[in-house]
């Protein structure tokens, strides 16, 4: 696959510098993910060219949009990038129709064409019935459709999305997801998304790029990042036990000891090299209320610090545990009730060596 | 047991100033009304509404109203042409003797019309700044209805500037910024994002820029003269009618005022419902 987009830039912002460094394939999606501050609106912003970076390198397709060492720098408008805004920037002053129209509008084409192409974007979006509707009397979700649409109908080679779900409400947003998932994977260009849901990363992502204090610390398939997870920031976000150590003792079934800062852990050994991380599933973790007698090469006894109902139903809930080292275990909210599990309470937390993988 | 301590004097001195402030406000109020109602409600009255249809027809008035029509329009019209750039300057962009510029736009709200009379007599006059160069061509200004309409964009024009300053500020800048990834050129985002979205602002501002320079005596007196036909407009055709016929001022005053009143009220029932 060919390289679509290269964006190597820097800059300096209030809090922190930016330093960004992304290329990704036609065709496919990125994600980036981190907390809210982080820098990824940023990140849109400058490769829309609605700011400019302080140095760097952009690139689309083969054209240059930025250049610092020639001095390229387009303007937003000379740029074919489509950009859908958190809270959508619907104007609210043009019916849904003149919406879609504008950047068709802003190019001068003729008056039929603009018809028909605004006609099709709205069918394929399942909108024609809104055409004449203004912003402001319409859902959540159907802003958010007329938003994709006039963003898609200069057929942009770079797609920029910012939380285009976080603006609605629960429900909407499952319904939203499947549709936007595959409307996205239709796409011929670069898709960029933009999101704080490691949930969502997960869903759109071919790829993901985490993104903390206007940092990539992080990025790869999202395969890579769901199971190798190199920070504890990448791997809370995505719900794992994360220890970094080093090995200290070898076995020779294939066990290692890992020593971490803040305990020791038993592993499946990673190979060879001192420095090794390890990641644990929640939901591998089993709760006893007395010492287990059983397999499992990791045993660890602290008390409760919080029980968190998981969403939708809280069928499953996230108990966070005072042991060294720290661990969060996910069982059944049936489980809790036959342990009499409750907050303050110490328990034995066991898990086996092949359910924590080591890696480097 | 706990005694509550009984109502005293002292309780009851506190109790009338705390009466007092809640009738003040309503008596002040009410004689502030008055004071407005009062000089509005004897023009209305002193003349039977079909005198006053009579002397619509007078000659006098009808050039003195047509005259203010054309040159307020024309005032309006030129404020708008000029200052709307100006606004928009001012709106977006920062630069160095920015803080300057908006004392000179505010000068003429504030500077007595009759200076600003004699300002314009010497930049545009005969033996002005350029009213040499402009004779050598065959301009003459002063005293002429061009003169009207100059005194009445001076002293009006920062109305304009201002209200549609704050209108272009009011522009939420995301929508600036969708316009622009949509591939609109600066032009094209004003023309189709900009100037609708302060379209209430703006029209406010042209309104008041109007009524302002349907006012106007001063600076028109002084640097257009009073000559009936050419630069007599109402305001100084009540003023030289006060001193012949009383009835004649009122009946342009009445006019002048259902104006006003007309474009106010329009105004307001406007911006209510662009704001629904």
């Amino acid at each position: 696959m060919t390289t679509a987009l290269f964006a190597q830039f820097a800059k300096q912002l209030g809090g922190f510098d930016l330093a960004v460094d992304l290329t990704v394939d036609a065709g496919s999606t990125l994600v980036l993910v981190g907390e809210s501050g982080a820098g990824k609106t940023t990140i849109l912003s400058i490769l829309a060219g609605l700011l400019h970076p302080d140095r760097g390198t952009i690139r689309l397709d083969g054209t240059t949009y930025f250049a610092s060492e020639e001095g390229i720098v387009l303007p937003p408008d000379a740029r074919s990038v489509g950009y859908v805004f958190q809270e959508y920037a619907l104007f609210p002053h043009l019916s849904v129709f003149e919406n879609v129209a504008f950047g068709l509008r802003a190019q001068a084409l003729p008056r039929t064409v603009i018809r028909t192409r605004v006609g099709e974007m709205l069918a394929q979006l399942g909108i024609p019935d809104l055409a004449g509707r203004r912003p402001a009397g319409l859902s959540g979700g159907q802003q958010q459709r007329v938003a994709l649409a006039r963003a898609l109908i200069l057929r942009p080679q770079l797609l920029l999305l910012d939380e285009p779900l976080s603006a609605l409400d629960l429900q909407t947003r499952r319904e939203v997801r499947t549709e936007l998932k595959r409307l996205l994977q239709a796409l011929p260009g670069v898709t960029l998304f933009v999101t704080h849901n490691p949930f969502e990363a997960v869903v759109f992502g071919d790829s993901i790029s985490v993104v903390e204090q206007g940092r990539i610390t992080q990025v790869g398939p999202r395969e890579e990042l769901l199971r190798h997870p190199r920070s504890r920031y990448v791997a809370e976000l995505m719900g794992l036990n994360f220890f970094a150590g080093r090995v200290a003792r070898r076995e020779p079934s294939g066990l290692a000891e890992v020593r971490t800062r803040e305990g020791v852990v038993r592993i499946v050994d990673a190979g060879e090299g001192e420095d090794v991380f390890v990641a644990v599933d929640p939901r591998e973790i089993t709760l006893h209320a007395v010492q287990p007698s059983g397999t499992a090469q990791n045993v660890f006894s602290g008390a409760i610090v919080q029980l968190v109902p998981e969403p939708p139903f809280g069928e499953r809930v996230r108990v966070i545990l005072d042991t060294r080292p720290p661990l969060v275990a996910e069982i059944t909210a049936h489980a809790v009730q036959t342990l009499g599990l409750r907050e303050g309470l110490t328990v034995f937390a066991s898990f086996k060596a092949t359910a924590a993988r080591g890696y480097r | 047991m706990g005694h509550a301590p009984p109502p005293s004097h002292q309780s009851r001195r506190r109790s009338w100033p705390a009466g007092l402030l809640r009738v003040a406000p309503v008596i002040a109020g009410a004689v502030f009304l008055v004071f407005l109602v009062l000089p509005v409600l004897s023009l209305l009255i002193r003349i039977p509404p079909g005198e006053l249809l009579q002397r619509l027809g007078n000659p006098l008035i009808v050039q003195a109203l047509r005259l203010s029509v054309v040159t307020t329009v024309a005032a309006t019209g030129g404020a708008i042409l000029l200052g709307l750039p100006v606004a928009y300057l001012l709106a977006t962009r920062e630069f160095p003797g920015k803080r300057v510029m908006e004392v000179l736009i505010d000068l003429p709200m504030v500077i007595p019309p009759t200076v600003a009379g004699v300002g314009l007599l010497l930049a545009f006059g005969r033996a002005g700044l350029t009213g040499r160069a402009l004779a050598a061509v065959g301009v003459t200004i002063p005293f002429t209805t061009v003169a009207v309409v100059l005194a009445e964009m001076f002293v009006a024009g920062p109305f304009l500037v201002n209200t549609a300053r704050a209108g272009f500020e009011e522009v939420d800048p995301k929508y600036l910024r969708a316009a622009s990834t949509l591939r609109a050129s600066p032009g094209f985002i004003f023309f189709h994002v900009v100037l609708p979205l302060s379209l209430p602002s703006l029209t406010a501002g042209a309104a008041m820029t109007w009524a302002r320079a349907l006012g106007e005596f001063g600076a028109t007196i002084t640097f257009a003269g009073n000559l009936p036909g050419r630069t007599q407009t109402m305001p100084l055709a009540v003023y030289v009618a006060l001193e012949s016929d009383l009835n004649a001022a009122v009946a342009l005053s009445v006019i002048l005022l259902l104006v006003s009143f007309g474009l106010l009220l329009t105004l307001r029932s406007f911006r209510i419902s662009l704001r629904r």
